[in-house]
């Protein structure tokens, strides 16, 4: 069981890359992925990039804790546009959206992260990964593993 | 584009259809996945063969990546089981279904209770192994075990069937009794199976595997536990750590 403080701690403790992301996003199954592993202290955290080929507008970035001794868990999820989203409390978003793990919902037997809320400081997966980078306080220089100037169709 | 006005009536106009891209709609239906999510579901024309596409460009296997691959045959021939059962088509992660406009509400249905069968696969993962947790500790003890004379399904008191044992190892200088335990009915089973074996004076050592000693509740660990010579929480942890235990119990 987690507190929300507990979950605020994991998301923004210092990160260091552990193992770094590929050059670039591979093809599979209709959508574009990359991902990396973290590390802050003792703990670890798994990232993951996911981009719609048909629909690049539609991506999805994530950073899962991985305890040890207990079920890996989504601290935080990125979203582009992709449709709707209805919150536990029923409001809806049909925006670019963060879901975060809360633990009203981890109390309730939810999904974890279910509970969203909107963003208007991205619109497209490179803006999106930035402030994610920034936001999970990866210590390591970002530039050096992602290429942010490129068009994704280039990644 | 599409005569969709029956889709529309079948949903009582709780349905939306926004055009996601020239010939793409992206339909609006309050069918949410978990994590609140409505699913993606697109209706446009078949290139092939002028029918309706219902399909998802990618987002289901997409979303199942999370937390979930299909990367073992194992888990391909689930998927595609799931696909066939549910007449739904892959072709590089989408996932369609083609129907005509007369049986575009039942092809629609059934399309999302394929997607939400397949988005539902991560759960399988746990399930599926625990389904085979018998499966894969006889599987695991007759590869590694055989030469300790390993026989299924033992009775040690023959004229009570009912206190079974899983895998008898006959060696010396006594012999080993292994129990596999997944479920409290059975943790009861084999605390009571053992108490028996001691009261009919048996010499044996006794040995439990469990699939999960969390998932068991703690009255019946302390049964076990007070029954059994050795515990092993996990059969990874069996795995790792019996066969020092077996060369140190069978050759004192």
């Amino acid at each position: 069981m987690y507190s929300d403080k507990e979950i605020n701690n994991l998301i923004i403790c210092p990160k260091m890359i552990t193992k770094p992301p590929k050059k670039y996003l591979e093809l599979k199954y209709g959508h574009l992925r990359n991902s990396f592993e973290l590390s802050s202290e003792t703990k670890k955290f798994y990232c993951y990039i996911r981009v719609c080929n048909d629909f690049q507008e539609d991506f999805s970035i994530g950073l899962i804790y991985q305890p040890n001794d207990a079920e890996k868990l989504t601290l935080v999820r990125y979203n582009g546009l992709h449709g709707e989203h209805t919150n536990p409390d029923k409001t809806k978003i049909n925006t670019c959206h963060i879901h975060k793990a809360s633990s009203k919902c981890i109390e309730e037997n939810l999904k974890p992260e279910k509970y969203a809320y909107t963003v208007t400081n991205y619109a497209t997966y490179l803006e999106c990964l930035k402030i994610f980078c920034n936001d999970i306080n990866i210590q390591d220089n970002i530039n050096d593993y992602f290429k942010f100037h490129t068009q994704l169709s280039l990644l | 584009m599409f005569k969709l006005d029956d889709l529309k009536e079948k949903f009582n106009n709780r349905i939306e259809f926004k055009e996601k891209r020239p010939g793409i709609l992206q339909v609006y239906v309050p069918i949410y996945r978990e994590d609140g999510d409505m699913y993606d579901i697109f209706i446009e024309k078949s290139q092939q063969n002028g029918l309706i596409k219902i399909c998802d460009h990618g987002l289901n296997l997409m979303r199942l990546s999370y937390d979930y691959e299909i990367d073992t045959d194992k888990k391909e021939e689930v998927f595609h089981k799931i696909l066939n059962q549910n007449q739904l088509i892959e072709d590089e992660g989408n996932i369609y279904i083609e129907t005509d406009s007369e049986n575009l509400y039942s092809a629609f249905m059934q399309y999302i209770q394929g997607v939400s069968k397949i988005s539902s696969m991560q759960y399988f993962k746990k399930e599926v192994i625990r389904d085979m947790f018998y499966e894969n500790l006889k599987d695991y003890i007759h590869e590694t075990y055989e030469k300790y004379n390993v026989q299924d399904k033992y009775y040690p008191i023959e004229e009570k069937t009912e206190y079974e044992v899983d895998y008898l190892f006959d060696v010396k200088p006594y012999p080993v009794y292994v129990f596999a335990i997944k479920e409290n009915i059975k943790a009861k089973n084999v605390a009571i199976s053992c108490r028996q074996f001691l009261l009919e004076n048996l010499n044996f050592k006794s040995v439990v595997v469990y699939e999960n000693m969390e998932s068991i509740s703690k009255q019946d660990i302390k049964r076990v536990t007070s029954a059994v010579d050795k515990q092993f929480p996990s059969l990874q942890d069996f795995k790792d750590n019996s066969n020092p235990y077996f060369i140190k119990s069978i050759a004192a």
